[in-house]
């Protein structure tokens, strides 16, 4: 997960396009759109919740049944106070 | 916005609808005590860099009104550095003559124009009844050394005649590499004069910043005295289940909410407002 999903699949596209025709054009295309796109990283969002995956036992694997996903929710911010400016609040002219 | 409720001026007149208006932030108050500190010591120049589109002319004006209320007696003018191909001291001189309100500022020769700067300062001065006069100088990383020079010129004329001239010079990060070259350059007349402080603005950095700010809409009223604080005028009660509110809604405290983002400008707060009118009309 550590790899930039991006230079991945540039890279599987650019192994592939020695053997395909459809790959070359998939890598053309990618590479075009990059050298658009803008160079200035974009910060990422705020912490995902944590999944965690609960293994099945094999005594119920009879029974279908989905991983079980518990997403632990954001802890609820504490409200944030305003700094008490001396210069007043705000003026009007 | 209820219509129904009789409020003390036109909405039209409000001052977020005419943009009359400057909110104070953490990095203003800090601008702010930076002049004030460079008044009572008697520190000459200091300069004031940041990146641009941070509120850094928007702060010049909040400082200005601030300092006409806080000390009547002294000038201040704000003159706002202009891009030029070539630098030469007429147009200098005609843009400060512009800053102080001469109405002819491109008129004369150099000579002429540097004496009629000296007098409109001294007749400002003179009216306003103190020798004290503060000078901030927008986008001053427009100056070159020339400029500085001609600058450091006024200073002295002025200083002859008893007037003591306070320059600010305001602009982006370039201003403090003009510093440091003009140090290891060895020019310490200019920097002993106009940059001897130094303050790095910023604009708003973290949550607490956002709801200072928006603590401005909330506690700054209009007309001034009344209990009309801007939030009041637009959003009178609260028209939103969930938010908390007291009896007098606030701005910041909508912010507070979870998931909500930070609205800074005017704008948001119209989108705001709208969107409270849409409540209120659905309850």
């Amino acid at each position: 997960m550590g790899a930039n999903p991006i230079e991945a699949y540039v890279q599987t596209k650019l192994e592939q396009a020695k053997e395909t025709r459809k790959a070359a054009t998939e890598l053309a295309h990618a590479v075009k759109l990059l050298a658009s796109a803008p160079t200035v990283r974009t910060p990422v969002g705020p912490a995902r919740p944590v999944e965690t995956t609960v293994a099945s036992s094999p005594a119920i694997e009879a029974v279908p049944s989905t991983p079980k996903v518990t997403a632990v929710e954001l802890a609820p911010r504490a409200p944030v106070q305003p700094k008490k400016l001396s210069i007043g609040t705000g003026q009007v002219f | 916005m209820s219509l129904q409720i009789p409020r003390p001026i036109d909405p039209s007149l409000h001052p977020l609808t005419t943009g009359n208006y400057r909110i104070a932030t953490p990095a203003i108050q800090a601008f702010y005590e930076l002049v004030v500190r460079c008044l009572h010591y008697r520190i000459m120049g200091a300069l004031i860099y940041g990146p641009s589109r941070i509120g850094k002319t928007r702060a010049i004006e909040y400082v200005r009104l601030l300092l006409a209320r806080n000390y009547p007696k002294m000038t201040s003018y704000h003159a706002q550095c202009k891009h030029k191909p070539r630098h030469a001291e007429g147009p200098f001189l005609a843009n400060l003559l512009e800053a102080v309100g001469d109405p002819d500022p491109n008129a004369g020769s150099n000579p002429s124009k540097r004496l009629r700067l000296s007098l409109r300062i001294r007749e400002a001065a003179a009216r306003a009844g103190s020798g004290t006069v503060l000078l901030f100088c927008d986008e001053a990383q427009r100056y070159n050394e020339n400029e500085y020079e001609w600058l450091r010129d006024v200073h002295d004329a002025l200083d002859r005649q008893q007037i003591k001239l306070f320059t600010f010079l305001v602009g982006q990060q370039e201003l403090l590499a003009q510093k440091t070259s003009l140090q290891i350059a060895g020019k310490t007349q200019i920097v002993a004069r106009l940059m001897v402080e130094e303050l790095s603005f910023y604009g708003i950095r973290n949550a607490e910043d956002v709801a200072t700010c928006l603590n401005g809409y909330d506690q700054t009223a209009y007309p001034e005295g009344s209990e009309w604080s801007f939030t009041r005028f637009y959003i009178h009660r609260p028209s939103m289940p969930g938010i908390g509110w007291s009896a007098t809604p606030t701005y910041s405290g909508m912010h507070s909410r979870p998931r909500t983002t930070g609205p800074t400008c005017r704008a948001d707060l119209k989108f705001r407002w709208n969107r409270s009118r849409e409540w209120s009309r659905s309850f």
